[in-house]
């Protein structure tokens, strides 16, 4: 029977049973206007488009920002020959121009949100899930975003950053080529989902747009690029035509079912993005702050690194930097929180964090020419990059390169979207005079001239970004503030005593974490007294502070000693036990988490409890080869 | 959006910019002369070329929407045109013809420049054409001026009468840590490929050798041997190969723009059979760093450079057997370490070398010497001459030099050097040319610089190697380096060496035969032939560095 007749048959009464109760005639009627399965698909399609451009462009999109930035890409074959000589170069060539989209992370994310829903799309298409099943479709693509979200930091160092592009389009060309097999093998006589002028009209639109963008694409590219980007812009056009194509299901849908759907979707996006942002929180906030130091938004580029969740290293960094720029180093740099996470990287023998940053801090600090080195080093080992073409720029202006600086912008110059860079500093080259104009640069610029000529990078002790020189004192305000940052981040508390003296002798105010440190020496170190005497101004509640620090410290180290007695362990000459691994991570966890809600932010708590990597302080190499 | 919009209209705008190298054009009819000199990228204005050279293409960078360039000699004339882009590209052809004409006469070049006030014709500028050509192959190694690290490396032979260039060899394309490695010091022998070598660095390691088509590799260290064979050369007859053996580190300047100094921590010289695989020292010193070894063109003279190491006096007793304080006190002193050449005659048929001759004392002009290399007539000894150190890749004040062996006088190649490096060079083996690493472009990349070398022992204007696309250069991130010229093109290719060079199982090593040198590690030469006591070479005190700008 069909249930459209019923209410025909019993017209007026229906209505007055209606609104008296909802019985069964009542469910038939809504049953009767039930939409058709092709509006769960759309409204589907439409949340799912929704979920992906958030997450590929506000969830993941700084991280994929940083990507693009390591990247680089240009319509010479000469430049990208390193890049076409290795296997698949020619595809990741490709694969690099979309991803150059990525300096805007919202149009760069609407266009990788479009190839995951039409992924999504086309795999329901492919399996015809029912109805309902529908939002099991996107797992496919949400597969992709997990797999890059669990990348880290290998999405973009030694490896191929255009995968990001080239793996979900290689996915999709899959699915395409299943859906026409498919297609072919069982005709489907159902009718289709749009109306055939609609249709037509589409199919045409986008056909052309394909066959410009190949046309465009040989004309501009060298042929093998030309190719694989063709061959790109196929796929995309092609499942886009699938999509339009896609015919109606008899089946019809609740709209329970379809705001179930929805729900879903939105769920698993918002579980997805949780999950990303976990697993990829370092790699999204340093590549915000890169963001943020390429636009000088120094003050949001503190405050970006200051939420991450663990930050690593490459966060601390650009934390270091923002500060830096701030002329704010040593009122805040232990405001942050030092307790790096291990990070995984894909080659063990390249495992050193250090090279994502080095050069930029260097940079900050005026050291030009070694953030010119670095960020060399770098491009050798990965191929150009536009950030880091930048930075070299940027060091080669500052160090009046011009022939260099004129190279580097014109290098630039041909990959897309540099050229607000190359507009802003292509100037500064002729006119040296145009850096005091700009803040930040001719910061640098004065650091840059403060630096001694007989100096060599082995002469500096990491984090070189300090700007430490251990064979030379410093010779500015900048450069003592700099060089007691570094001796107290590296906990170097003997040095720090032997120039201390230089905040009263040149008038500069004593930070807060600088006193804690002064106090920390009076209380605990040898010959520590000695400066009470210098220091007579000292706020006696930072000293009062230490001490119930120090009270607060001492309970625990004592049950440490004790167990490390109970295991038969013997102090060495300057009282430390030797734990192993296990013990030693114990104990450290044990004394952050009892002095953290406390002491966190303080010096004393940063000197105890954090950055405890013996690897923290590394005297740079003097023995590498020569090329 | 604005970068977006430029963004698709540069994708449709280089659609109709392609092709815009090389064009047809006639010299226009009517044009105002202009009173200042036309700008050219690379500068090829009055340099003297050889007749087989590949087109000189450059670029106008003086301002124009469209450029004709009529380059003529006598009533010979090629005519090209350029857009705004201005690059002028000659058909190779057409230049051919035109050099067959010019031979020994020089080639003026019009340029006219079409700006909205109409044409503008700037003055003409030169270009001599030399009677002798240059030998048609140049080899060169490419690699990204870094410091210390490298990815991809490769050997390179170039056809200089076309634009054409070969693979010798590359190393693995992709990063391996099991496969990577460096290629370094190609050398020939005598201008000629039959025998070749390069020395292959880190995973893989060895020299490889190329004798009449066999490629070996060979472990050229012994305990005898203070370091590894570094700076080869290749006797011009036999089979031998004399090396200086080096420990070489490097340093990284924190705000000098010679960005690098890269020192020699000891060094000497050992002579190689390479029909035996025997190796011996030559001079294995303490107290000097002997380094770039070169044969004579007879083969009956040695030349090589020396450097009287720092004193360890400075150093306490109990640090003075400690190589790291020793490191250290080199880098102290990296500005004060400054080489000398020497030459040394050599017996063929006991295969003894004499007391080393000082022949240049460059210590007593302040000045450091490297890369000696006597032309193929004997009489001209070219060299290298910085401040310090022996380096000079990364030293700005370094100049190509030469001494006159027949008259002892010493003088700088002025016309051919520049304000920056110009440093590695060779000679063809007509003795005509010479071929230098030059960073004259921008201070950081090495390009091939090409200078006539006259019968009168001067150099003329040199010129950067020409390249299909005038712009190559500035876009090109890598540099060139060990310039050698040859008068044939490599016969093996590059995957019958990479098969010697991945099979380390079958590489051969060097045994060692104990030479005078090791009896005597102080030859009695030594002392004659030290800057204290040696006698200033003539001219030398006429021939201090021009400053550098």
């Amino acid at each position: 029977m069909s249930p459209r007749k019923k209410p025909n048959a019993h017209n007026s009464t229906a209505r007055t049973t209606r609104r008296q109760q909802p019985a069964p005639t009542q469910i038939k009627t809504k049953k009767a206007k039930k939409p058709a399965s092709s509006k769960l698909t759309l409204t589907l399609s439409v949340v799912a488009f929704g979920v992906f451009w958030w997450l590929c462009s506000i969830t993941l999109g700084d991280a994929f920002f940083l990507a693009s930035q390591e990247s680089y890409v240009s319509n010479s074959a000469m430049q990208m020959k390193a890049l076409t000589d290795v296997d698949f170069g020619t595809l990741f060539y490709a694969a690099r121009w979309p991803l150059a989209l990525y300096k805007y992370p919202l149009i760069g994310g609407l266009l990788l949100a479009s190839i995951l829903v039409l992924t999504g799309f086309l795999t329901n298409r492919l399996l015809r899930l029912k109805t309902a099943l529908q939002p099991l479709g996107y797992l496919v693509p949400a597969a992709v975003l997990t797999y890059f979200s669990l990348r880290g930091f290998n999405i973009y160092y030694l490896n191929e950053q255009s995968k990001i592009f080239l793996f979900p389009t290689l996915l999709l060309a899959i699915l395409a080529a299943l859906c026409i097999a498919r297609q072919l093998l069982q005709r489907d006589a159902a009718p289709r989902l749009l109306p055939a002028s609609v249709r037509k009209g589409l199919i045409l639109t986008i056909g052309l747009t394909v066959l410009i963008g190949i046309i465009v694409s040989y004309a501009t590219l060298p042929a093998g690029c030309a190719t694989a980007l063709s061959a790109g812009i196929l796929v995309l056009g092609l499942s886009l035509i699938l999509a339009i194509d896609t015919r109606k299901r008899e089946e019809q849908a609740s709209i329970k079912v379809i705001a179930l759907g929805a729900m879903l979707t939105l769920c698993g996006g918002i579980g997805l993005a949780v999950f990303a942002d976990s697993q990829m929180n370092n790699v999204i906030v340093t590549g915000r702050c890169v963001r943020l130091l390429e636009e000088g938004k120094f003050e949001e580029m503190a405050e970006a690194a200051l939420k991450a969740k663990r930050p690593s290293r490459s966060v601390a960094a650009y934390y270091a930097i923002a500060l830096e720029e701030q002329d704010y180093l040593l009122n805040a740099l232990f405001d942050f929180t030092f307790d790096y996470p291990k990070i995984k990287f894909d080659t063990p023998e390249r495992s050193d964090e250090y090279v994502l940053f080095v050069a930029d801090c260097n940079l900050a600090c005026g050291l030009a020419a070694p953030a010119y080195h670095h960020a060399f080093e770098r491009t050798v080992i990965e191929g150009i990059g536009t950030h880091r073409l930048k930075t070299m720029a940027l060091s080669a202006i500052v160090m009046g390169e011009k022939e260099l600086s004129k190279k580097l912008m014109r290098v630039l110059a041909k990959a897309p979207f540099t050229d607000d860079f190359v507009e802003q500093y292509s100037p500064m080259i002729d006119q040296p005079g145009l850096i005091e104009q700009n803040e930040s640069l001719a910061r640098i610029k004065k650091r840059n001239s403060e630096l001694i000529d007989r100096a060599f990078e082995q002469n500096f002790q990491r984090p070189p970004f300090l700007g430490y020189s251990m064979h030379a004192m410093p010779r500015s305000k900048e450069q003592f503030c700099n060089t007691i940052a570094a001796i107290l981040y590296s906990k170097d508390l003997n040095a720090f005593m032997q120039i201390v003296h230089g905040f009263p002798e040149n008038n500069i105010a004593m930070p807060q974490a600088v006193q804690e440190a002064l106090t920390l020496c009076i209380l605990t170190k040898p010959g520590g007294e000695a400066l009470r005497t210098q220091f007579k101004n000292l706020d006696p509640q930072t000293e009062q502070r230490a001490m119930a620090f120090l009270k607060d410290v001492k309970p625990i180290i004592d049950r440490q000693h004790k167990a490390a007695q109970a295991k038969g362990l013997k102090p060495d000459a300057k009282g430390k036990y030797n734990y192993d691994e296990e013990t030693d991570v114990a104990n450290k966890k044990e004394m952050r988490d009892a002095l953290h809600d406390t002491w966190v932010g303080t010096y004393y708590y940063y000197y105890y409890c954090e950055n405890n990597n013996p690897d923290q302080v590394k005297k740079t190499s003097s023995s590498a080869g020569v090329n | 959006m604005q970068q977006m919009k430029q963004y698709i209209l540069t994708l449709l705008l280089a659609t109709t910019l392609l092709a815009s190298c090389t064009r047809d054009a006639a010299v226009p009819s009517e044009s105002t002369p202009a009173n200042i000199a036309v700008s050219i990228y690379p500068d090829y204005k009055d340099v003297t070329i050889p007749p087989n050279i590949a087109p000189l293409n450059f670029k106008v960078t003086s301002e124009g929407k469209a450029f004709v360039a009529d380059a003529s000699c006598g009533s010979h004339h090629l005519t090209v045109g350029a857009d705004a882009d201005g690059k002028i590209c000659f058909n190779q052809t057409d230049w051919r013809e035109l050099l067959n004409h010019a031979k020994g006469k020089r080639i003026s070049v019009n340029i006219y420049a079409e700006t909205d006030g109409g044409w503008t014709a700037y003055p003409a500028f030169g270009i001599d054409v030399a009677e002798e050509p240059i030998d048609p192959y140049l080899a060169y190694r490419i690699i990204e001026p870094g410091f210390e690290l490298y990815r991809q490396i490769g050997l390179y032979q170039r056809d200089l009468t076309t634009f054409e260039q070969k693979t010798i060899y590359e190393n693995n394309r992709e990063y391996n840590d099991s496969d990577n490695h460096c290629v370094n010091c190609h050398n020939f022998q005598a201008y000629d490929t039959e025998r070749m070598l390069f020395h292959v660095r880190a995973r893989h390691g060895g020299t490889v050798f190329v004798d009449h088509g066999k490629i070996k590799k060979m472990t050229m260290t012994t305990p005898e041997v203070i370091a590894n064979c570094v700076y080869p050369t290749w006797h011009p007859q036999r089979n031998w190969v004399v090396f200086s053996s080096n420990k070489t580190g490097q340093t990284f300047h924190i705000k000098n723009p010679q960005k690098i100094e890269v020192l020699d921590y000891g060094s000497d010289l050992v002579f190689y059979d390479a029909d035996k695989g025997t190796l011996t020292n030559i001079l294995k010193t303490e107290d000097y760093f002997e380094t770039f070894p070169a044969w004579a063109p007879d083969g009956k003279k040695l030349y090589y450079c020396s450097a009287a190491a720092p004193s360890k006096a400075s150093l306490p007793d109990s640090l003075r057997d400690n190589e790291d304080k020793f490191i250290d006190l080199i880098i102290q002193r990296y500005d004060s370490l400054r080489y000398n050449l020497y030459s040394m005659t050599f017996d063929e048929a006991t295969r003894t070398f004499g007391k080393p001759v000082l022949e240049v004392n460059c210590d007593s002009m302040s000045q450091s010497a490297t890369v000696p290399r006597v032309s193929p007539d004997g009489r001209y000894l070219l060299f290298t001459l910085g401040s310090f150190g022996q380096f000079h890749i990364w030293h700005r004040d370094s100049d190509q030099w030469v001494k006159d062996l027949k008259t002892g006088k010493i003088y700088p190649l002025t016309e051919a050097n520049s304000p920056s490096v110009d440093s590695y060079h060779s000679w063809s083996s007509n003795g005509r040319w010479i071929v230098f690493s030059s960073r004259r472009e921008d201070n950081n990349f090495t390009r091939p610089a090409i200078a006539y070398f006259d019968k009168n022992g001067q150099a003329h204007k040199a010129f950067i190697l020409p390249q299909e696309d005038p712009d190559h250069n500035v876009f090109f991130f890598y540099s060139y380096n060990v310039p050698e010229l040859t008068k044939n093109a490599v016969k093996v290719t590059p995957d019958e060496l990479k098969d010697v060079i991945y099979n380390d199982a079958a590489a051969g090593k060097v045994t060692y035969k104990p030479g005078p040198a090791d009896k005597n590690p102080q030859p009695d030469g030594r002392t004659s032939a030290s800057p204290q006591n040696g006698k200033k070479p003539d001219g030398a005190t006429s021939a201090s560095p021009q400053n550098k700008k």
